[in-house]
């Protein structure tokens, strides 16, 4: 069919400076096509060279062009400085879209040299654009069909001028492509066609400026929020943080760094979330089609995904030697400079070392506990809120809980994931820390790596994730980072230097707040390495720098930090690591062989690496000294960090051709001791929960739930071998006992704090049940919400544990106990008593535990009594004070704790700080 | 040079960290088995005290009987037979000091009914009797649960019946093993090792199903699973008695032995694997009688010493011993006076133990009724106390008498309190009880009186006995803790 009428083109042309408008115009002006007007867009300065004539018009902004083509026009034809359009061009995208009917139709963009440079872009559904070009593909015709596409280029596209004008124009807070799949998008949910017109041909010999890439990532987002439903974005955008979280780790190991990107793209976002809201409201206001519409142009999986593994596989085959490079040189070679290699090994180390934690979590063991369910609740009592632990307290939660809550926030409350991240990202933080550090004294990479394995897998790092102390565990990753940081000299300027503060004060805050003995580790550690660097100025900048880190990181554990003790940290428990014989054999022969055949400076290091190693052993069996098995694992965090210096001094030996000699022999019997501590550290892939034991609550509380609606409003009182409780414990007569939450506690009950006055009176009612006074110790309990009674570890045969047969016979002589036979391994009481509840109103109503408060139907005049330890933060009032527990109005059907003021300003100034720090570090970073 | 001197010290620290030694495992907590010496006494606090021996059917009625020194809202549980359904509860007040006894007849009677007696404050204690027109048998209730229970003066000889019952007032499920002794040494019955006995209910083992024919028996029942309060129930064709498992101890006092006529035994047997001397004094009201019997017992076998020609009634006994045993004491019909004319009785012939007289002179047994009614059965009290709270019970027709035994060297004075529902019971009793004799104090019948707290200004042992027509019973007291 002929097309017999002629729709109106007014052609704008965007200038940008590139010095091209001339050009650009003069290829207007050559088109067959009749236009209504020539209108161009840019600064007045630029363009008044190059316009001429009376048809062109100059406009400061597109929405200014529009108005000044005015209603009369069909099309806007949008072109780009820079590009050149075949004189038929605008005929074929006029009679393209006129047969198509399309509301956006683009061209087939070409280099100089006939490459193709597009033929319209398709996007995964994150929005990621994909052109399906190869690189330098030429133009044979082979994509020379009309179809429908995702976005088109903006070297030169025709538009119908109502529909950009109901799409509100482009949206100016996005990148160029951003916003180029975006206003694609939103023409598609209004009905509109987007496609792409291979006829009319556009030669666009430079390469179009691009936006910065945290910018186009930040538009692309904010494209996703403003186009789908609800039900998309739900996993839509987590799925899409997870990429990018995996885009961050895996291009490290491909020589690029995005962390920074990703941070600032989805800070942006979150910052203009208000605006993106009122942008998704106009978007999808009046919309004639639906997600599926978007997803009809949108490929299979992600275009991340497939180019990081095309990267990933380039750098392979480039890694590879070939066959006729294969010698002992060229291994030699590949291990002076294996990036790639390296990297891919130990992600696949911590892939498989972590493999667990993917699907489950961190095990509930010991310090080791899940991660509370709302990361919302979680940051409310980090921030001056009610700290649940037993009978909870006003006392500050840890600041590892803030991180805890921080990221859950962030991963939108995921279950497992939040811990595979620190998990995982931990372990290969320390990997990847080590190797950073040891290369502060020219310890390459490969020796680096076989080091950071031994640093976060070996048995120092096992003895501490056999204490599951998780804090300690994580901080591994992290003290690598701060030593480095400290180490490595300051560049000059006084932007490096803040940058330096920033980032020092960053990583020792993280470190405190991981663990916060390991905050106080770096001291003495850079202190002994400046007495041995004596003359070394640097190395005395690192002292200063890291009492600063020190200082400055305590800072930033406010509002924990003004009520912590160390010294009750450090002596509590015992402290005495029961060394591996084989593992201390292997340790002392590389640390002996590293001292030994080590060249002056690595020699020197691995001194400073056997002397640390030797004061952390001492710490890590310091229990007759006083001090406990937090500072036992704090230790092993040191044993592991000097053991793993000198194994780095030992591999690069290894690989070092000048040494030969009696020193060659000395160090190939390092080697052999280095394999016995890889060999080691690999056992625990075995696990796949990073080192840590086998879950234990989890499996032992898990029946508490066969009833449904008694988890929510109960707890379980937990008694046995200390060492089998959860997280500290309390003492009665020599025996441990503790009260958690059902199901199954989690992260933020670990460290109990001083036993109030509820605590007592649950004391005074296990006095009465130990000594025999009451035979019915459940209805004793039942006020305490104490519904079920775990002894945990085995009563019977050759198994038993005495702390759990006593506790077992203190319990089987109740009345109103009723054995359960759902766990198999502990002994299990429910009460015999109704009701029992956390939270019971007078009329006997319990009220469940929602989140980190309570919640149920309000009772107009009536009371609830909340088994809380007793703090006039309790609401709704009035509240008193009713046998050592809260007792509240009950109108409001909730009862919340309101936060200390105090606490709440000082954890926001906090992260006021941690930004303000982010900021200076990554500026300065930058200006570096 | 620097890096072997680092080196050195770095060895030298690492020495002093490898020549630490580990911890010290900690200790067990010290709770939750309570291994009481005897089967407890009343405290100052809550206690729960368990009667396995309760019965309420179209003859037989069960007093509980309930002192105290304190007002008590006192809860009465009597377990049903089918298992998963509720038990019986009643509740009822006594004004402290005070004594209450209910009549289990009036709430059920549905036969066998052990029961829970829970005070919420003492000192406190309770005791069963159960009667009828011609049964009459009783004896304290338990209050602590030892994991290892004695019972002794069990027979199975022909005429005589034994039965075990094992109550498990509790939710566990316990798991028993009973091992039999008889004058053939350790009577192995497999059938009694790993005995199940389902929580909150009971079971009742005939012993001559099992170990027949046997003129002694004792037993250990040990709990491997759970806990479980055991009662001895001896019966002939004179009557019944019944009396609580205990604890062994190396001394034990019975305040009086003699009943109704019956003709007293004690049986013992040894908690060790040693042999035993076991010496008996006697103690009348007139003077004690030291070491009117020595008897050396052996390991595993249980022995019945003979009471009845050491002394005239009334008298009482405390058992000396060199190491630990279990005791109780036996009064049967004495010899002749049975239905079936099958007379002999048990102990005559004492063939394992060695008798020598002591050096005080005896006087022979006087049996002063005709027709004897009865059996009667008593656990014993391992230590005296200053202070005794005695549930007591009183029927038409029998004569009921509460003894003193003051066993030590020294005179003592006794406050004497009854104890009823209503407050003026007589006044109380001031007494002297000279030393090595025993004070009998004499229960008016019919006017309220459930007890007696009795006060003492040095250790004694109390106990009571009622007789008449119903029969004859032997009730230790409590000690006032």
């Amino acid at each position: 069919m002929t097309q017999t009428r002629h729709p109106s083109v007014a052609t704008v042309v965007v200038a940008d400076d590139s010095g091209l408008l001339d050009a650009t115009l003069t290829a207007v002006e050559r088109q067959v096509y009749a236009m209504a007007g020539v209108v161009v867009v840019g600064s007045a300065t630029s363009i008044r060279a190059a316009t001429r004539g009376p048809r062109v018009a100059v406009s400061a902004t597109l929405d200014e062009a529009v108005a000044l083509i005015g209603s009369s026009v069909e099309f806007l034809w949008i072109v780009a400085e820079g590009a050149a359009p075949r004189p038929d061009a605008l005929r074929a995208a006029v009679q393209d879209a006129g047969r198509t009917e399309a509301g956006i139709v683009g061209s087939k963009i070409l280099g100089g040299d006939g490459s193709l440079i597009s033929v319209g872009l398709i996007t995964d559904a994150f929005g990621v654009p994909y052109s399906g070009l190869d690189r330098f593909e030429v133009d044979q015709g082979q994509y020379d069909v009309v179809r429908d596409v995702a976005a088109v280029s903006d070297a030169a596209f025709l538009v119908r001028r109502d529909l950009l004008h109901g799409l509100g124009g482009a949206d100016s807070k996005m990148a160029r492509l951003a916003a180029l799949v975006d206003l694609g998008q939103r023409a598609r949910l209004k009905g509109a066609r987007v496609v792409v017109s291979p006829a009319s041909e556009v030669v666009r010999d430079v390469n179009a400026q691009t936006d910065v890439r945290w910018r186009e990532e930040a538009g692309r987002i904010r494209g996703m929020f403003k186009v789908y439903s609800p039900l998309t974005l739900m996993w839509a955008v987590p799925l899409d943080f997870v990429l990018g979280m995996i885009e961050v780790v895996v291009s490290i190991f491909l020589g690029r760094w995005f962390g920074f990107d990703f941070i600032k793209s989805w800070v942006w976002n979150v910052v203009h979330l208000p605006d993106t809201v009122s942008a998704r409201r106009r978007a999808r206001s009046g919309r004639t089609a639906g997600d599926e519409e978007l997803f009809r142009f949108q490929r299979r999986g992600s275009v991340k995904v497939t180019s990081l593994s095309s990267a990933s596989m380039r750098a392979l085959r480039s890694r590879l030697p070939g066959d006729d490079r294969f010698t002992v040189e060229a291994l030699s070679n590949e291990m002076r400079q294996p990036a790639f290699v390296v990297g891919a090994l130990a992600v696949l180390f911590v892939l498989l070392s972590a493999r667990n934690l993917w699907s489950d979590g961190f095990p509930a063991v010991g310090y080791t506990l899940p991660f509370p369910i709302n990361g919302a609740d979680v940051l409310n009592a980090y921030a001056g809120g009610w700290n649940p632990a037993g009978f909870g307290s006003a006392d500050p939660l840890r600041p590892l809980l803030g991180i805890a809550g921080l990221v859950k926030l962030v991963t939108l409350n995921a279950a497992a994931f939040p811990e595979y991240v620190l998990g995982a990202g931990a372990m290969l933080a320390g990997i990847w820390g080590v190797m950073r550090l040891l290369r502060s004294w020219s310890i390459s990479a490969a020796p680096g790596l076989i080091a950071g394995v031994v640093y976060v897998a070996g048995p120092a790092a096992q003895g501490i994730a056999g204490n599951t102390h998780i804090g300690t565990l994580l901080g591994l990753g992290v003290l690598p980072w701060a030593l480095r940081l400290v180490v490595k000299p300051v560049a000059d300027g006084a932007w490096p230097f803040l940058s330096r503060i920033a980032s020092v004060v960053l990583a020792f805050g993280l470190l405190g707040a991981f663990a916060p003995l390991l905050l106080l580790v770096p001291i003495p550690v850079i202190l002994l390495y400046a007495l041995l660097r004596l003359t070394d100025a640097d190395a005395w900048r690192g002292v200063i720098l890291t009492l600063v880190g020190t200082a400055g990181g305590a800072l930033l554990l406010s509002p924990w930090i003004w009520s912590a003790s160390f010294v009750r940290i450090a002596r509590d428990g015992y402290a005495y690591w029961n060394i591996p014989s084989i593992a201390a054999v292997a340790a002392g022969v590389v640390i002996v062989t590293a001292v030994v055949a080590g060249g002056r400076v690595l020699g020197l290091v691995a001194s400073w690496g056997a002397l640390i190693a030797g004061v952390g052993l001492l710490g890590s069996r310091s229990g007759d000294f006083g001090f406990g098995t937090e500072f036992e694992s704090a230790a092993l965090a040191v044993v592991s960090l000097g053991v793993a210096v000198a194994i780095g001094a030992v591999a690069q030996t290894v690989g070092d051709p000048t040494r030969g000699g009696w020193r060659r022999f000395v160090t190939g019997v390092g080697a052999v001791g280095v394999v016995l501590l890889v060999v080691a550290s690999l056992t625990i892939v075995l696990g796949g929960r990073v080192g840590l034991p086998g879950d234990r609550f989890e499996s032992s509380f898990r029946f508490t739930l066969a009833a449904e609606g008694e988890a929510e409003i109960s707890r379980i009182l937990v008694v046995g071998p200390p060492e089998l409780l959860p997280g500290d414990s309390r003492r009665i007569e020599g025996g441990a006992y503790r009260v958690v939450s059902a199901p199954v506690p989690d992260l933020g009950e670990a460290r109990l704090a001083d036993a109030l006055d509820l605590d007592s009176f649950l004391e005074e009612k296990l006095e009465l049940v130990i000594s025999g006074d009451t035979k019915r110790a459940g209805g004793e309990l039942a006020v305490f919400g104490i519904r079920w009674i775990v002894v945990m570890g085995s009563t019977r045969g050759s198994d038993a544990l005495e702390p759990s047969v006593a506790w077992r016979d203190a319990f089987a002589g109740q009345l109103d106990l009723l054995p359960l036979t759902a766990a198999v391994e502990n002994t299990v009481w429910v009460t015999d008593i109704n009701p029992v509840s956390r939270a019971l109103t007078t009329l006997g109503t319990a009220w469940p535990r929602v989140g980190w408060q309570y919640q149920g139907e309000p009772e107009p005049g009536r009371n609830v009594f909340v088994a809380e330890n007793p703090d006039d933060g309790w609401g709704p009032g009035p509240r008193r004070t009713t046998e050592s527990m809260n007792e509240l109005a009950a109108d409001e059907g909730r009862a919340t704790y309101v936060p200390n003021q105090g606490a709440r300003t000082q954890a926001i100034a906090v992260l006021v700080v941690i930004v303000l720090l982010s900021a200076v570090a990554m500026w300065g970073r930058r200006r570096t | 040079m620097r890096r072997a001197l680092l080196l050195l010290l770095a060895g030298l620290v690492t020495v002093v960290a490898l020549v630490q030694v580990a911890p010290q495992p900690e200790p067990a907590p010290n709770f939750g088995t309570i291994d009481a010496g005897d089967t407890g006494g009343a405290v100052s606090s809550p206690s729960t005290w368990y009667c396995p021996w309760v019965e309420a059917g179209d003859i037989v009625d069960t007093d509980i009987l309930v002192a105290t020194d304190v007002s008590v809202d006192v809860t009465l549980t009597l377990l049903d037979p089918l298992t998963n359904e509720p038990p019986t509860v009643t509740e009822f007040s006594i004004v402290g000091p005070g004594a209450a006894g209910v009549d289990t007849g009036s709430l059920l009677r549905r036969g066998e009914s052990p029961a829970l007696v829970e005070i919420p404050d003492g000192p406190a204690a309770a005791a069963s009797l159960e009667w009828a027109d011609a049964i009459l048998s009783g004896d304290r209730c338990v209050v602590s649960v030892p994991k290892v229970w004695y019972l002794t003066g069990g027979s199975t000889q022909t005429g005589t019946f034994t039965e075990i019952r094992l109550f498990n007032p509790f939710a566990d499920n316990a798991e028993v093993t009973i091992t039999a002794f008889s004058e053939f040494g350790t009577d192995l019955v497999p059938d009694l090792d790993g005995f199940d006995v389902a929580g909150r209910s009971w079971a009742t083992i005939d012993i001559g199903d099992f170990l027949p024919f046997r003129d002694e028996l004792a037993f250990t029942i040990t709990s491997t699973e759970g806990l479980v309060i055991p009662a001895i129930v001896r019966t002939d064709n004179r009557g019944e008695a019944m009396w609580p498992a205990s604890a062994p101890s190396r001394t034990w006092d019975f305040p009086i032995v003699t009943t109704g006529g019956l003709e007293p035994f004690i049986s013992v047997i040894s908690a060790g694997d040693d042999d035993v001397v076991v010496s008996v004094d006697i103690v009348t009201a007139d003077g004690l009688v030291r070491n009117a019997r020595e008897v050396t017992i052996a390991s595993s076998v249980p022995t019945l010493i003979p009471l009845s020609d050491l002394a005239a009634p009334p008298f009482g006994v405390r058992i000396r011993a060199t190491s630990l045993i279990a005791a109780s004491v036996v009064a049967v019909a004495p010899s002749g006076e049975g239905d079936g004319g099958e007379g002999e009785l048990p102990g005559d012939g004492t063939e394992t133990a060695s008798t020598t007289a002591g050096d005080t002179s005896t006087t022979a047994p006087e049996i002063v009724e005709q027709l004897i009614r009865g059996l009667a059965g008593m656990g014993g009290i391992a230590s005296p106390s200053s202070g005794w709270i005695v549930p007591i019970d009183t029927l038409p027709d029998n004569e009921t008498t509460m003894w003193i035994l003051n066993a030590g060297g020294e005179a003592v004075t006794v406050d004497v309190i009854p104890l009823g529902e209503v407050e003026n019971l007589g006044s109380h009793e001031t007494i002297t009880i000279e030393a090595g004799t025993i004070y009998g104090v004499e229960v008016d019948v019919g006017i309220g009186i459930f007890g007696y707290h009795v006060i003492a200004d040095g250790p004694v042992s109390v106990a009571w006995e009622m007789s008449g027509t119903r029969g004859a019973v032997l009730v230790a007291g409590i000690p006032d803790q």
